[in-house]
């Protein structure tokens, strides 16, 4: 035996009588989890200014859409109305212009007694971000629903590829795509939320879940 | 409890024990041995999923062990923590093995600075090529080939007395 070997076997013994403690396995994933929710702060912290800059657009029951989906306002599919704000509209992108802020909105009060909850949007979009990266967005929008059917988390459209997903605090949770445009859905005890990201111009004019999307908001302080 | 607590409680139950043994090997520590185990495992718990199916857990922890002693050896207060002043709290050896020759090979291992205590644990303990633990600390495989050179040849002299009990 020569010394590396010699010092490889020594190690091995010397490993053998640590004092191993004895740890309960759920006290790392209460650590795990802890820190996992710091980070999930943080990153909603800088996606909240990002969503703020874009605009945010509600989302709509489209048609044949459960009418339990809470929407504001909820008239008509997006194909029926002005786009969604586009980069090349965006006065910030225009010299000389004035940036404005668009904010966009759809109820989430507690109807029913039912709300989604910040720590719901914060899990979902965690997940989010494992399956799709650290990836930038052109639209971003958040939607509500009462119950998984009206959010028609059950179906999966043509053309695009539905898969469970893991979230935090979800019964169960659903992620499709068709490549450009990504949803996520959850249910959670306070209701089913509802992600929608793109990196095209608008939305498509079907979403598999909640349908369709709804109405643009109009620029924060009036007008559209 | 969520699928991505089951399996990394799962993982954790099998593999603490081994994860406390090299960090105990490279803090020399207990106390100091278990933040360095608990400070990776939470890190392992955030990239969990990535790193589950890019099947790399076992490669990710090393790394998250060798990263946690790295930035735990950085802290002001361990700076001044003085070398030898921790022997193994347990008095069992390891059948054949007498109790006085383990503790010649800790306070020796003890002795090597940090860096070298590294490239000794994962080359000697964990088993990596030297490619493999240059590229888990992040320096050249010179650099390794350099630091496990000098680490043997401090270690050497204790090596040197099993050898000569070994041949006789």
């Amino acid at each position: 035996m020569n010394d590396t070997d010699l010092l490889t076997d020594r190690l091995h013994h010397l490993g053998d009588r640590a004092p191993v403690p004895d740890v309960p396995t759920t006290d790392d994933v209460r650590r795990g989890r802890g820190r996992l929710r710091r980070r999930r702060l943080a990153a909603v912290a800088g996606t909240a200014a990002v969503a703020v800059a874009v605009g945010g657009v509600a989302l709509a029951a489209g048609p044949g859409a459960d009418p339990r989906t809470r929407v504001d306002p909820a008239t008509a599919p997006v194909a029926q109305q002005p786009s969604a704000p586009r980069a090349a509209h965006d006065p910030v992108a225009q010299p000389g212009k004035a940036p404005s802020v668009r904010i966009g909105g759809v109820k989430v009060g507690a109807q029913a007694g039912r709300a989604t909850t910040l720590q719901d949007l914060l899990a979902l979009s965690s997940a989010l971000e494992e399956t799709e990266g650290k990836r930038v967005y052109g639209l971003l929008a958040i939607g509500q629903a009462d119950t998984w059917a009206a959010a028609r988390a059950n179906t999966c459209p043509t053309g695009w590829t539905c898969t469970p997903i893991d979230v935090e605090g979800a019964q169960r949770a659903r992620r499709a795509t068709d490549g450009t445009t990504t949803q996520a859905v959850a249910q959670f005890p306070s209701g089913v939320a509802i992600l929608t990201l793109t990196d095209a111009a608008h939305f498509p004019a079907v979403l598999p879940y909640a349908g369709a999307m709804g109405k643009p908001q109009g620029p924060a302080g009036g007008g559209s | 409890m969520t699928t991505r607590d089951e399996a990394f409680a799962t993982y954790v139950a099998a593999r603490r024990p081994q994860l406390f043994r090299a960090a105990w090997l490279l803090t020399g520590d207990p106390h100091r041995a278990e933040d360095v185990v608990q400070a990776a495992l939470t890190r392992l718990y955030v990239a969990w999923p990535r790193v589950q199916r890019a099947d790399s857990v076992d490669a990710y922890v090393r790394r998250a062990i060798v990263n946690a002693h790295v930035d735990e050896g950085r802290r002001p207060w361990r700076r001044e923590a003085s070398v030898g002043d921790a022997l193994p709290e347990t008095a069992v050896a390891a059948p054949g093995a007498a109790v006085e020759e383990h503790d010649a090979l800790w306070s020796a291992l003890r002795r090597l600075p940090a860096g070298q205590r590294r490239v000794v644990v994962l080359r000697h303990w964990w088993g990596l090529s030297v490619e493999e633990t240059a590229a888990d600390l992040n320096v050249s495989t010179g650099t390794v080939k350099s630091q496990t050179s000098v680490a043997l040849a401090t270690l050497r002299e204790v090596l040197a007395d099993d050898l000569t009990k070994e041949s006789t």
